[in-house]
């Protein structure tokens, strides 16, 4: 194997951001390394963030986990990476280069100030899946209210289908969302980016877009072309009513290259308005005496009438594109000509001769030609003559036009004769339907044979047609010549296709074939450089809007041709990728809605005239339609959040982008998704509305959530009063491949009713569960007090199935009683517990990563490796390791990173960055000299409070030295200006009025440092969260407030004093109290990470428990660990330890801790003791605990009866006799119950494997296990499951009805049990009682030595249960193992190693920085009292030799208890003293502004 | 409006771990409440001195709102609950200086909770209103006549 010599990279990755990613990155960063958090989502948080509260504290989750996410997005050294995901690894532990792939987020975060400008004007609204679809978003908004990195992110598919079938790539999602808003203008604009002939193709355009439409798939095509014609219509009215003008009239510069395009058709107006924009000097020539082509000469103005084809020809002109009418190229000017004129030439001329039919009598007078009859009918004077009895020979839409317009002309009959059946014809269906609806009718299957009469036309004869196309689909018509008909006629127009202009294909010199100018399909180069052609002349006939896409075709061409750029690559076209089918919104629950038709004049009274028969939308109908669009890209770049945005920060043209990462680590904390509750069919989710996930419930109950906290049903808006929980929804289910225990549903579900009882009074819960496994610290009282005071109703049976009850939204659930009946119960809402999965997506590029996963999908790690994976040097925390809750999340976190730490000792401090600051001025007594900054936040502040009037108003302050406000005071210039203005003004306070000190007082605090002004001698008036966005209604009162606002700011500023935190010297070694497992963990992770420590243990060995453990439920072998970490321990250079040693005295505080320790056997004679005082800067609390004893049960009077331990050491010296015989194993002795409240948490899976043990020597054992619930959490199920498959017997027994062992002969054992109707009796050879774990009594002696607390349970409590699970409340020291709650090896393992992190981060520095927020108490003031001392919850203060208070800074953390309670008012809390809230106060009330409604408004 | 019939002043101080973030959060949902309420941020409820309350009554206050964490879910430990007991000391006072106690009062929100603490300043503003402006008012009438709307 290569051994790689390579240097070790001080830098860690970190792939997940939420509460573990959020730990070990804030542990790492803290300790010396840089940290790359990667996330997939657009916020970190994960999980925890949408939670409303946690158990078993009910803390509101978003109050507990924001400020780490604030303190991990402010940390100089966390780098967050959002929408990123870790795709591939090279290189070895220590010096990996990792390749992250970042989606774009549409948005610069450094530009943004999240004022939600853009969300407002964004028309797009979805399902709010952060919400879980309980409410709406917009695509462009904040991944919830309270994220970080607090940006918006734009949600984008790719291109919706419509967009992709459009020829011209029009953004069709994005104008009907623009119209749904009523934004007609910008509609109309975003059309004509891509289609400059909106209005007509809003009229006549096939429509290809519709015929795309996800929306067919539920009712019928959204009417896309009518929305279009209604936007541009609306414009037009605006312009005509001139409420909006025509835009400038622009000509190219001078020096622009010019460009000669032949036909003012649709191509080759398109190409020139693209042209002109670009900058190009155009000149169209037309040949003859109007622009527009097919449009003004072939379409009858009944279907575009002629203004609007005027106003779009008009607007092209405008763009500086001159038009040459009554030119034709080859007549009046030479393609040569244009050659040696122009840069380039398009040529688009169209196809505007008739093809001929080629049968005998075609010369007669009377027979006439489409294309040229059009012509004559469409210019002004020179109508055309028609006959009384007109044939139109031809199917296609000339001929439909052709037959309509004879009509109007005033022909008595006319007749259609077409070789197609009447469906194959290639007219639009529309346009045959009106046909046949003017009277016109059409002879389907047949052509002409002869046209009959003297020198005028008669009659026609014609011939079945008995096939049109070959098999090839080639135009090859075959006759039947038998059957003939004649039809009398006294014209006939012949309108059978159109042909470019012979005269011009043999002029212009280019390749032809088939009589069409041949060009490149995607660059339109013909054969002679510098010439193209598109449209018709290069296609055959075709649609406007595929002679609009060739136009734009055409100029791009031709533009990167003048550009000498590569005609072929990255087209604009090309450049769209259509959506995957997978991602197209589902359209099962989707609500049928009618398409809207627009109205059309009556078949009998358009004959008469040209009028325009059919009729735009109208307002409501239009906005109606609008509506009916699903959305199919999200995102449907419209652009309204780009011009919503003042600050420019929107930009849709980001794009994917990988990048490489030099890391010596990696730490993987992708969490878990939610179990899919459509997989559990039988419960309705997604059929029945009342049918909730617990995640959406928890969304429900939150206060910010889309319910507002509000327990009510989606849609009757009901209060529920009945809900149901059903729990293991996707857990403990080998049914849907989910064997194991998601381990925290049932303390969810439990807080979830409790905190739906708060919300709702009189709420009936009901849970439905297996076990309910309450196994956690402090678990167990909560369900307890869930269970018996709250009258929260627990049944122990699953339902079998929900339906919804006919008639009503109730669910109805259907389950087996505890009297064993088949029952039926109705309820408002059901809530179904949904467990915990390996995420699909993460579990593949985990693989694809090299990480090997375990037989259910997350990551594979063995009991005493829980951290490692597969890959040497990346390691696993939280739920991707084994389902677990938040504070073993954390835990785990933590622990994860200190097994980076030790893998990157050597590098640690190389890659952290320290800002320097300049020296700071010594602003002394100075006095104030205050500089304002009032923010417009855009419109945010601006548009409700009169900033002006605000900054007027504060500038006559006298201790204001200057004041002005700025559009966004939080902009690099702005800053720039306020440490301008310090310099200048000789500035010693600042004041910002903008939004909110909770983001952005670093951000100013950070500018005063850069200007050389402490931070501390600023202040923020937040005029904008909690002043114009919450008075928007009322301008003058908030414009008021704000003045208060900012001027108490003043007055507070003015006593604002500088303040520098002590600088606190760390020793940097570690001491460890306790040697057992997590003990010696703890400490090998410290020395290991070059740490001194000393491991301090009370008896004569190493080991703890861990001694007593001989085998685990999975394969791992527990000797060779155990002998591993003695023998580590023991011979480990950085370790001392102290055998048979107690703690006796602790002095000192974080950073300096003086520890006496008195150790036995150790002074001259024996017994005797001898003390030493060990320095360090970190204390690990690992004292553990020890096995409960009990007297029940008749334990001690048989031989026959022991505790599991006592089993487990029996079995291993292989001493048990019990094998053959009935065992009987009692569970919860002496737990759960008043006395021993909680939970030991290791029992059940102890019996299990001591039962699976002896099953496994002796298959004929009769084992029966009494219990009240079976915990086997995790993927410990597994084992429970082997259990009973066994054969080994639950029983389980309520609390109040334990069984009873009785001596008789043998040992009897009775118990009732809820789940067997008769009382059960067995006649026991042994029984095995599991009795759990209890504290030490030393416990107390030691909590008080250092200050620390102990739960009801006599367990050290931990600072905060879950999010500091392994710190205390005093800092410096730390706990971990069983001396916190009773826990599995993996778990103290990851404990241990997580204090050991803990540890690190203060042990790591050399100095520590105290927070300069700290409180001081005045020695000459102080009257001795020590209140101070007694009600500081860290210790802070002491009795100094003068017996009066004093506070250690390194203790304190700034609340200010001390300062209220002190009766002498001796102490101060550093910037928030007593004087600087009276100043407040004081200018409040003194200064008060009143409205006076008597006065003329706005003189202010 | 004159002063003797303007709408009374609340001073709310808030905790900046809860309810600042809560009048905060109501600032991004866009909920909107009566203007004339007045938030002071303080590090913890705890720090919060009987001084203050009286000091800002003497000068004419109408009545203070104190919200701090929810009881159990104070950032340290307590202060919380000392504050609680500090308002309720204030309201005894209040109540033997003839001062209505219900002027000051203590409430418990947690971050999230913008629509409650929207409520409560609601409620307390309705409850200022029926007892009409602080007798000690008119004691200390404000200086600023110059500026007015």
């Amino acid at each position: 194997m290569e051994k790689s010599k390579k240097k070790k990279i001080g830098a860690v990755l970190v792939q997940g951001g939420g509460i573990a990613g959020v730990q070990a990155s804030l542990d790492l960063a803290n300790s010396g390394f840089k940290v790359y958090l990667v996330e997939n989502s657009a916020a970190i948080g994960g999980m925890m963030a949408h939670l409303d509260k946690t158990f078993p504290t009910g803390d509101c989750a978003t109050c507990i986990v924001s400020p780490k996410l604030v303190e991990c997005a402010r940390n100089l050294n966390i780098e967050i990476l959002t929408l990123s995901k870790l795709e591939k690894l090279e290189g070895t532990p220590g010096n990996f280069k990792a390749y992250v792939k970042r989606s774009p987020r549409y948005i610069d975060e450094k530009i943004c100030n999240d004022c939600g400008d853009c969300t407002k004007a964004c028309p797009v609204e979805i399902d709010d899946s952060y919400n879980r679809d309980l409410g709406k978003r917009k695509v462009i908004q904040k991944y919830s209210p309270q994220a970080i990195p607090n940006k918006p992110r734009i949600l984008k598919l790719g291109h919706s289908p419509c967009k992709m079938n459009c020829p011209a790539n029009i953004n069709v999602q994005g104008y009907i969302q623009l119209i749904k808003k009523k934004e007609y203008v910008k509609a109309a604009d975003l059309i004509r980016e891509r289609n400059p002939l909106a209005a007509i193709c809003g009229r006549v355009c096939p429509a290809p877009c519709e015929s795309a439409c996800t929306r067919s798939n539920v009712d019928a095509p959204l009417a896309i072309r009518q929305l279009k014609r209604f936007a541009v219509d609306q414009e037009i009215r605006m312009v005509k009513a001139g409420e909006l003008a025509l835009p400038e009239e622009k000509s190219p510069p001078a020096d622009a290259p010019k460009i000669a395009i032949i036909g003012a058709g649709p191509a080759g107006l398109t190409a020139a308005g693209d042209l002109a924009n670009s900058g190009f000097a155009v000149t169209v020539y037309e040949a003859s005496s109007s622009a527009g082509g097919m449009l003004l000469w072939g379409i009858p103005p009944y279907r575009l009438p002629k203004d609007i084809l005027a106003y779009e020809v008009q607007l092209i002109r405008r763009k500086g594109v001159t038009i040459v009418l009554n030119c034709r190229i080859g007549k009046d000017k030479t393609i040569e000509e244009l050659q040696k004129e122009n840069a380039a030439v398009f040529i688009s001329a169209g196809a505007h001769v008739s093809r001929k039919l080629g049968v005998p009598g075609e010369e007669k007078s009377g027979v006439d030609f489409g294309v040229e009859f059009l012509r004559q009918a469409g210019s002004k004077d020179d109508k055309p003559c028609v006959g009384r009895h007109v044939l139109v020979i031809g199917g296609g839409n000339v001929a439909v036009d052709v037959a309509r317009t004879t009509l109007r002309l005033g022909a008595k009959q006319v007749e259609m004769v077409a070789l197609e059946k009447r469906d194959e014809m290639p007219a639009y269906k529309e346009e045959i339907e009106a046909t046949l609806a003017e009277g016109i009718t059409i002879n389907n299957g047949c052509g002409p044979n002869r046209i009959i009469g003297d020198g005028s036309v008669t009659a026609i004869e014609l011939r079945q047609c008995t096939r049109v196309f070959d098999e090839n689909g080639r135009f090859s018509p075959l006759y039947n010549q038998e059957n003939l008909k004649t039809i009398n006629a006294d014209q006939i127009i012949v309108a059978i296709g159109q042909a470019v202009s012979p005269d011009l294909l043999k002029h212009c010199g280019v390749g032809t074939e088939r009589g069409c100018f041949v060009a490149d399909p995607v660059t339109l180069e013909t054969s002679v450089q510098g010439i193209f052609a598109g449209g018709e002349n290069a296609t055959g006939p075709g649609s406007v809007i595929q002679a609009v896409a060739a136009g734009k075709r055409a100029a791009e061409s031709i533009e990167r041709y003048l550009n000498g750029k590569d005609l072929r690559a990255a087209r604009f076209s090309d450049t769209l990728k259509p959506l995957a089918d997978e991602l197209l919104p589902s359209t099962d629950d989707v609500e049928k809605k009618k398409r809207a038709d627009a109205a059309m004049l009556p078949a009998c009274e358009r004959t008469a005239d040209f009028r325009e028969i059919e009729a735009g939308f109208s307002v409501e109908e239009a906005v109606a339609e609008a509506e009916r669009c699903l959305n199919c890209a999200l995102c449907s770049e419209c652009m309204a959040c780009v011009s919503a945005c003042d600050k420019k920060a929107v930009d849709h043209a980001m794009a994917e982008e990988t990048i490489t990462l030099n890391v010596g680590s990696v730490i993987l904390t992708p969490g878990f998704e939610e179990f899919d509750a459509k997989r559990k069919g039988e419960y309705g989710f997604n059929r029945y509305r009342n049918v909730l996930t617990s995640v959406q419930f928890e969304r429900m109950l939150s206060a910010a959530g889309p319910f507002a906290g509000h327990v009510v049903r989606r849609d009757d808006g009901k209060e529920a009063k009945r809900i149901a929980w059903i729990q293991c929804v996707g857990s403990r289910d080998a049914k849907c491949g989910n064997e194991y225990c998601s381990s925290i549903c049932c303390m969810a579900t439990t807080k979830q009713a409790l905190v739906a009882s708060e919300h709702s009074a009189g709420l009936q819960a009901t849970i439905f569960y297996m076990d309910i496994r309450a196994f956690g610290k402090d678990f167990d009282q909560y369900y307890e007090r869930a269970r018996s005071k709250e009258n929260i109703e627990y049944i122990k049976s699953i339902p079998s199935r929900a339906i919804q009850v006919p008639g009503s939204m109730d669910i109805r659930l259907r389950y087996v009683d505890g009297n064993f009946k088949q029952v039926e119960r109705d309820f408002d809402l059901v809530v179904l517990a949904v467990g915990l999965d390996p995420k699909p997506n993460v579990s593949a590029s985990m693989a694809q990563l090299g990480i090997e996963l375990n037989e259910f999908g997350f990551c594979k790690t063995s009991r005493f490796l829980p951290l490692e994976t597969s890959s040497p040097g990346v390691f696993v925390a939280g739920a991707f390791q084994e389902p677990k809750d938040i504070p073993e999340t954390v835990t785990q976190a933590s622990a994860a990173a200190s097994m980076a730490m030790e893998l990157l000792a050597s590098a640690r401090n190389t890659l952290i960055t320290k800002k320097t600051y300049p020296p700071e001025h010594d602003v002394g007594d100075d006095e104030p000299r205050i500089g304002v900054f009032v923010c417009h936040c855009g419109i945010n502040i601006a548009a409700t409070v009169d900033v002006e009037k605000v900054t007027e108003a504060i500038s006559k302050d006298p201790h204001v030295v200057v004041a002005s406000h700025t559009m966004y005071t939080c902009s690099d210039a702005s800053l720039s200006e306020i440490k301008k203005r310090i310099e200048e003004f000789q500035l010693n306070r600042v004041v910002v009025a903008s939004c909110t000190p909770r983001t952005h007082e670093p951000l100013f605090r950070e500018t005063l440092r850069e200007a050389g002004l402490n931070p501390y001698l600023f202040e923020l008036a937040n005029i904008r969260d909690q002043c114009s966005w919450v008075h928007s209604s009322e301008p003058d009162v908030a414009t008021l407030k704000a003045i208060e606002l900012v001027r108490m700011s003043i007055a507070r500023a003015r006593f604002l004093k500088p303040l520098v935190g002590e600088s606190l010297a760390i020793n940097q070694d570690g001491l460890v109290i306790g040697g057992g497992l997590s003990g010696m963990t703890a400490a090998l992770s410290l020395a290991n990470q070059g740490f001194k420590v000393s491991l301090i243990e009370k008896s004569g060995t190493l080991g703890g428990q861990i001694l007593n453990i001989h085998s685990v439920l999975e394969n791992d072998d527990p000797y060779f660990f155990t002998a591993n970490i003695l023998y580590q321990t023991q011979n480990h250079r950085n370790i001392k330890v102290y055998l048979h040693s107690e703690v006796t005295k602790v002095n000192g505080h974080i950073g300096k801790f003086l520890v006496t320790i008195a150790e036995k056997g150790k002074g001259n004679g024996q017994g005797d003791i001898a003390r030493t005082e060990i320095s360090c800067g970190a204390i690990i609390v690992a004292t553990g605990a020890e096995p409960a004893k009990t007297g029940e049960f008749l334990y001690g009077e048989s031989e026959n009866i022991l505790t599991q331990i006592e089993l487990e050491q029996l079995l291993h010296a292989d001493k048990f006799k019990g094998h053959g015989k009935n065992i009987i194993m009692i569970q919860c002795v002496g737990s759960r119950n008043d006395k021993h409240p909680y939970c030991s948490r290791i029992c059940c899976s102890m019996a299990v494997k001591n039962a699976l043990s002896i099953k496994k020597k002796n298959p004929d054992a009769n084992i029966y296990i009494l219990y009240r619930d079976i915990r086997t959490y995790g993927f410990r199920e597994k084992y429970y499951r082997m259990a009973r498959d066994a054969g080994i017997v639950f029983v389980r027994y309520d609390e109040g009805k334990p069984p009873v062992v009785s001596r008789d002969n043998g040992l009897l054992v009775q118990v009732d049990s809820p789940d067997v109707n008769d009382r059960v009796e067995i006649e026991a050879d042994h029984v095995i009682l599991s009795t759990g774990i209890s504290a030490p009594a030393g416990n107390r002696q030691l909590s008080d030595m250092l200050k620390l607390q102990l739960n009801a349970d006599g367990f050290f409590l931990e600072a905060h249960v879950k999010l500091r699970p392994v710190d205390f409340a005093t800092e410096g020291i730390y706990l971990c193992g069983l001396a916190h709650s009773p826990k599995m090896i993996d778990e103290n393992i990851s404990q241990a190693r997580a204090a050991a992190s803990r540890a690190a981060t203060v042990l790591s520095k050399t100095h520590l920085d105290v927070g300069a927020q700290v409180a001081e108490v005045n020695q000459d003031k102080c009257i001795s009292c020590m209140t101070c001392v007694h009600v500081c919850p860290y210790g802070a203060p002491f009795a100094n030799v003068d017996n009066k208070g004093e506070i250690t800074a390194a203790k304190c953390m700034g609340c200010g208890i001390c300062a209220s309670e002190c009766p002498a008012c001796a102490i101060q809390l550093n910037h928030f003293e007593s004087m600087q809230f009276n100043a407040m106060l004081e200018n409040l009330l003194e200064h008060h502004l009143t409205v006076d409604c008597n006065e003329d408004r706005g003189i202010l | 409006m004159s002063n003797e019939n303007s709408e009374p002043l609340l001073i709310a101080f808030c905790c900046q771990y809860c309810s600042y973030s809560a009048a905060d959060l109501a600032g991004s949902m866009r909920l909107q409440y009566p203007p004339n309420v007045r938030i002071i941020r303080t590090p913890c409820t705890g720090r919060l001195e009987v001084e203050f309350f009286m000091k800002a009554f003497e000068k004419g206050a109408d009545g203070i709102l104190v919200a701090g964490c929810l009881e159990g879910g104070c950032h340290f430990t307590e202060g919380n609950l000392l504050a609680r007991g500090r308002v309720g000391y204030t309201r005894k006072f209040l109540s033997e200086s003839g001062l209505e106690e219900e002027r000051i009062r203590m409430i418990n929100i947690s971050a999230a909770q913008a629509r409650p603490l929207v409520d409560y300043i609601n409620e307390m503003l309705a409850t200022l209103k029926n007892l009409g402006p602080s007798p000690l008012k008119s004691m200390n009438p404000s200086k600023n006549a110059e500026i007015r709307i």
